[in-house]
């Protein structure tokens, strides 16, 4: 019984061996040439797509990043101007007295250099600490108890934007 | 060599998976510029309507009631201000609905309650809007 099935086993091998045999002609230089080619030029189309694509998404996301960063930093400035006072314009720098950490504090907002380009920066206790990123220009005015921001940005497409933000202070000017 | 080539509808099918393919792509890359537009646009109409209520809540501004326009509200500093080079007049349908809710004679303090909803013109995609409100106490 075992001889018969090792004998059938070895037929059907056999028989395997023999069709994998047939038309054993091989690719010619001048068509494997082609394939790679082609597939050279697949790869690399299909690789500038993926690219280009990613960039998409990515330039997307660090335009929503920003606006987050302009809102929340614009955040920042309305909670220290809410209780700020001796409010002083300075050419590009904003100087004021608020509470900060529990104590009363001079305040500086200025443009200034980061490491990861210019920034609006806060200054206090001689330490400065960017509010946002990627601001170019900053100028204030002031209107009776208003204060006028003009905010000057730079986007992922190095296109310059401007946020302009109104705010109410406790004290008149 | 093996010249036989492909079949009509071989061809006809890698087109219809190609062009299926192109279109998902696509769709994709609209839908994510139009979401991020559309964000884009809710945060200066937010600004903007911020920066109307921290005009109203000046100590300058005398509040009635009734239905405004901004232009109606806004004094000249700040319309000037406010004007955007780009996109001119592009809040100018905007309602502010001022509503009295309580008023003291003796010690002349008013609260009043401010609703705005801020009407701009979505590009290919008619009227968009966005509503605050508040209390303002005078």
């Amino acid at each position: 019984m075992v001889k018969k099935v090792t004998k059938l086993l070895l037929i059907f091998i056999n028989n395997i061996i023999k069709q994998l045999n047939v038309g054993n002609k091989g690719f010619t230089l001048l068509e494997i040439i082609l394939v790679i080619t082609i597939m050279g030029i697949l790869t690399v189309s299909s690789f500038t797509f993926i690219t280009s694509f990613l960039n998409f998404f990515s330039s997307q996301e660090s335009d929503l990043l920003s606006t987050t960063e302009e809102k929340v930093g614009l955040l920042i400035l309305s909670k220290d101007l809410f209780q700020a006072k001796n409010i002083v314009i300075d050419g590009n720098e904003l100087l004021f007295d608020s509470y900060y950490k529990g104590k009363e504090n001079s305040i500086i907002y200025r443009v200034y250099n980061s490491s990861s380009g210019t920034a609006l920066g806060k200054i206090t206790d001689k330490k400065i600490s960017a509010v946002i990123n990627n601001v170019k220009e900053i100028n204030f005015s002031l209107n009776e108890d208003l204060l006028l921001v003009d905010l000057l940005f730079i986007d992922s497409k190095n296109n310059i934007r401007s946020v302009k933000k109104v705010f109410k202070s406790r004290i008149k000017y | 060599m093996n010249n036989k080539g492909f079949t009509l509808i071989e061809i006809l099918i890698s087109l219809i998976i190609l062009a299926v393919l192109i279109l998902a792509v696509n769709k994709v890359i609209y839908t994510v510029k139009k979401a991020n537009t559309i964000s884009e646009n809710n945060f200066e109409a937010s600004i903007y309507a911020e920066n109307l209520l921290e005009f109203l809540k000046s100590t300058n501004t005398e509040l009635n009631e009734g239905d405004f326009s901004p232009n109606e509200l806004l004094d000249k500093n700040i319309k000037e201000f406010l004007e955007n080079d780009s996109a001119d007049n592009q809040y100018d349908n905007s309602v502010i609905k001022i509503q009295k809710i309580y008023d003291n004679i003796d010690s002349e303090s008013k609260i009043f309650k401010v609703e705005m909803l801020i009407i701009w013109e979505g590009v290919n995609n008619g009227e968009k809007s966005y509503k605050i409100a508040t209390y303002i106490y005078q």
